[in-house]
């Protein structure tokens, strides 16, 4: 039996038994309030393009909601992206060198962030620039194949908007089913894996 | 996002737009087909009357499948040691890691003579208690524990007594939905 969350059998609760669910804004607005904070997989395979897509439409200001700076842990980057922060060889910075990568201890909130907002903006690593875009999840196809399925957090309006988007579309150009989790279904209960290849 | 396995996308594919499954005799022949081999947690106690239930509608079936569905069974020190007061040619697929005993059933059970159980009144609880698992064990947020009887639906009658169950605990209540995987929900 698959595991709901509270607020998904909730949401099965009220919803269940109601078709064209895509189609219907008292369901997004349920969704809006039930699933604000979570994070949904959507079925596209994660690409340069797809992520430059979606997050050309996300553009968070620097006194944002702050979530990808006091949600996590730690923040991976790049050696280069570290440099550029001034983070290699800051006394006053926790961090740990594994190969190329720095991953900076964000426990207890981003060091960078200052009085509510992000004071290197300009410089701020790929992570913190497509959040709400989070990192793929591995995904196994029908026919066994492993591919990266694109996640997002659902956190501000904008991503909501284009989460509710890109599933609102995907149901109409292929005729799929949404279920009150944001589950996508072919009509024949088939899985859909990626639509960019439908 | 839950995991839905296929039998489980089928169900909610064809089923998702009926409101009232409970008394849809449709959905329950689908259950029967197309949710058997899983397992279910119910919403009801671990009790030896509802588990009294589930072994009475599987009567019926005297083989033993056990060793077909699980390579090991769990058994406890004590069952352990009742097998050896009681059966006399020994217990030769004992197995232990950690803290778990269980029998090794990878190479089929030794016990089992033309696919039926030869040591019955001895053999370990996991395999009397069966198609019962052992509880789902879950801690409200009052501390308080419930153990959910668990269930694998190997025969159709599994399905069978999952509905009787249901329509005596729901039918006088609107606010509970089946779901097309057998979840319960309420609505509040
Ligand atoms: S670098 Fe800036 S945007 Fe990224 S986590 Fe730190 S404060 Fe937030
Ligand atoms: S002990 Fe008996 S009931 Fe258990 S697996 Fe072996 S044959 Fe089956």
């Amino acid at each position: 039996m698959p595991i709901f969350d509270q607020s998904e059998s909730m949401m099965f609760a009220k919803w269940h038994g109601t078709d064209d669910l895509q189609n219907n804004e008292e369901f997004w607005t349920d969704c809006w309030e039930f699933y604000l904070d979570k994070t949904v997989k959507l079925p596209i395979a994660m690409s340069d393009r797809v992520v430059e897509t979606i997050s050309s439409r996300i553009v968070c200001p620097p006194h944002a909601c702050n979530d990808c700076c006091t949600t996590y842990e730690k923040l991976r980057m790049t050696k280069e992206e570290a440099e550029v922060m001034s983070i290699i060889g800051n006394p006053d910075l926790k961090y740990e060198i594994k190969g190329d990568d720095v991953i900076l201890d964000i426990s207890g909130g981003c060091p960078f962030l200052k009085d509510g907002a992000c004071s290197a903006y300009d410089k701020r690593p790929p992570t913190c620039r497509l959040f709400p875009i989070l990192s793929p999840c591995q995904t196994r196809r029908s026919d066994m194949s492993v591919f990266d399925q694109l996640q997002m957090r659902i956190k501000c309006d904008t991503s909501f908007e284009c989460i509710k988007a890109i599933i609102k579309d995907a149901c109409d150009r292929f005729d799929l089913l949404l279920l009150p989790d944001l589950t996508l279904l072919h009509k024949d209960g088939s899985f859909v894996e990626d639509i960019l290849e439908l | 996002m839950a995991d839905y396995d296929v039998g489980e996308a089928k169900m909610f594919a064809k089923w998702h737009a009926t409101r009232n499954l409970l008394d849809n005799e449709d959905f329950w022949a689908d259950c029967r087909v197309l949710l058997l081999n899983k397992v279910f947690t119910l919403p009801f106690p671990d009790t030896e009357a509802n588990r009294a239930v589930f072994a009475e509608a599987c009567a019926k079936y005297s083989e033993c499948i056990v060793p077909t569905l699980f390579k090991q069974v769990p058994v406890s020190e004590q069952e352990l040691q009742f097998m050896k007061e009681n059966i006399r040619s020994g217990i030769r697929n004992i197995v232990r890691s950690k803290n778990d005993v269980y029998l090794d059933m990878s190479q089929g059970c030794p016990f089992s003579r033309n696919r039926s159980c030869s040591i019955k009144k001895f053999c370990p609880d996991f395999c009397s208690r069966f198609p019962v698992m052992p509880p789902f064990v879950s801690v409200s947020d009052d501390g308080e524990t419930f153990y959910h009887l668990q269930v694998l639906a190997c025969y159709p009658e599994v399905i069978d007594v999952i509905k009787t169950l249901y329509k005596m605990a729901f039918s006088n209540h609107p606010e509970i939905v089946i779901l097309p995987d057998l979840s319960v929900v309420a609505n509040q």
